[in-house]
């Protein structure tokens, strides 16, 4: 169950958070990020997917580590679909001057993965505190520091079998079935929908670069050795409405 | 750095390492008896392979599909097999007091969890709970047996748990003769076993105010 956020403004001169109002524009502003495994390595969609989420250095971040993924799971042909996010616990930690904000998010996310012709709900817990900076387009996240992720256990335990099983925290481990129909659990077994297959479908123009190739006018905002593993993707994201 | 996303596909596409207490083709079966003041619950609870009941959901679910309110029709899918699961759980099981088969019947147990998918276990849950249709006199010294006829053809695994709710204590577990003499933990596999006793689960229970 979700819990209430608090504001700990306790050293910061600088302007009260409104914390009720930026826990819901975090949330608004975060669960789009998981979008990006419908985009499959469709490099311009993905960059302005992430360009809402996020900005500056955590934006070359984001692209680089969803890029590297994306690319894997093209390559595994594995698809992931993505059922549902849930924040169970969002804090408002401090404001500074330059009203940059930092919050403690905790959710849940919920999905399918389709790995070689078999179908696998997961539902993973994560932590991480986020840095929240405004800009002429909204708030975005500059900063993320993991804290903790894992599987969600759905161990069921005495309490849950006896009595009223209410408040045992169980439940995150469990998913309705519908959800898993919705999610295309139930469905015949196939193969995954490769994220290249569906980015041949795409028409493309003649002269247009491989999807693992950056654009030859693209600026390259990966630079080698910034938070990219020796084998991250040679990509950079491209400008905004380039081809 | 960790990011999110990216341990999200890290996370999704490893093996699972913890899953169902024996295997993931098995049924299991657990029963439950407590003896709480002047009220008796049994529960059994039955855990079903992912892929068992994704088999047996598939053609409903295709036709779902092709409805015109599909997630309306995959309820009514799902509702419907469910309970054909409770019923065919109820159908086998009985409960005696005291030696007597309890007039009653077995039907869902009223819990969120009831009928879920177990994600990390890649089983769904299905439990059901008895119902006296008579009132139960339980004084002093109560034994309580709970026989399970049902599902016979099914790879099972069984585990079972007594516990002694306010006013008694239990004095005789049959389960104990299967299942380790130390305090219930349905993650630890020697909790799990293939011993056909655990159909029948027995306890006594002795006032203790």
């Amino acid at each position: 169950m979700r819990r209430a956020a608090l504001a700990l403004c306790v050293a910061c001169a600088a302007p009260t958070p409104d914390a009720p109002a930026i826990v819901a524009d975090f949330e608004a502003l975060h669960a789009p990020v998981y979008h990006v495994f419908d985009l499959g390595p469709d490099r311009d969609a993905v960059h302005a997917q992430l360009a809402r989420i996020f900005a500056d250095d955590a934006l070359t971040d984001a692209y680089v580590e969803h890029w590297r993924a994306l690319v894997r799971m093209r390559d595994e042909s594995t698809a992931v679909h993505i059922s549902g996010v849930e924040y169970e616990d969002v804090t408002v930690l401090d404001m500074d001057d330059a009203g940059r904000v930092r919050v403690d998010a905790s959710w849940l996310v919920r999905g399918v993965v389709t790995h070689q012709r078999h179908m696998h709900p997961r539902i993973n817990r994560y932590r991480a505190v986020y840095t929240l900076t405004p800009t002429d387009e909204g708030w975005r996240i500059t900063d993320t520091h993991m804290r903790d992720l894992a599987r969600v256990s759905s161990v069921l335990t005495a309490n849950d079998v006896l009595g009223s099983g209410a408040g045992t925290g169980a439940d995150a481990g469990f998913m309705d079935p519908l959800e898993m129909f919705n999610a295309g659990l139930f469905d015949a077994p196939k193969d995954a929908p490769s994220a290249a297959s569906r980015e041949a479908d795409k028409p493309v123009p003649p002269d247009a670069p491989s999807v693992d190739a950056p654009p030859a006018d693209a600026p390259s905002v990966v630079s080698p050795g910034a938070n990219a593993p020796g084998d991250a993707p040679t990509v950079a994201p491209s400008p905004k409405g380039s081809p | 750095m960790l990011r999110p996303v990216a341990m999200w596909a890290a996370l999704l596409t490893a093996s699972v390492a913890s899953a169902h207490p024996v295997s993931r083709v098995d049924y299991s079966m657990r029963a439950a008896i407590q003896l709480d003041g002047e009220h008796l619950e049994a529960v059994v609870v039955m855990e079903v392979p992912f892929d068992v009941v994704a088999a047996d959901l598939r053609a409903g679910m295709e036709a779902a599909r092709l409805a015109t309110d599909p997630s309306h029709q995959a309820q009514q899918v799902l509702d419907a097999y469910s309970h054909k699961v409770w019923d065919q759980m109820g159908q086998g099981l009985r409960v005696r007091v005291d030696g007597q088969v309890v007039p009653g019947s077995w039907g869902p147990k009223d819990n969120r969890l009831n009928g879920k998918g177990a994600v990390t276990g890649g089983f769904f849950l299905y439990m059901v709970e008895f119902t006296p249709s008579v009132p139960l006199k339980l004084v002093q010294d109560v034994d309580v047996v709970i026989e399970n006829w049902g599902l016979t053809d099914k790879p099972m695994v069984y585990s079972a748990m007594v516990v002694a709710g306010h006013g008694w204590k239990v004095t005789m577990d049959s389960s104990r003769v299967a299942l380790p003499n130390a305090p219930y933990n349905v993650d630890d596999p020697r909790f799990w076993t293939r011993n056909l006793s655990l159909r029948r689960l027995e306890a006594r229970f002795v006032s203790a105010p």
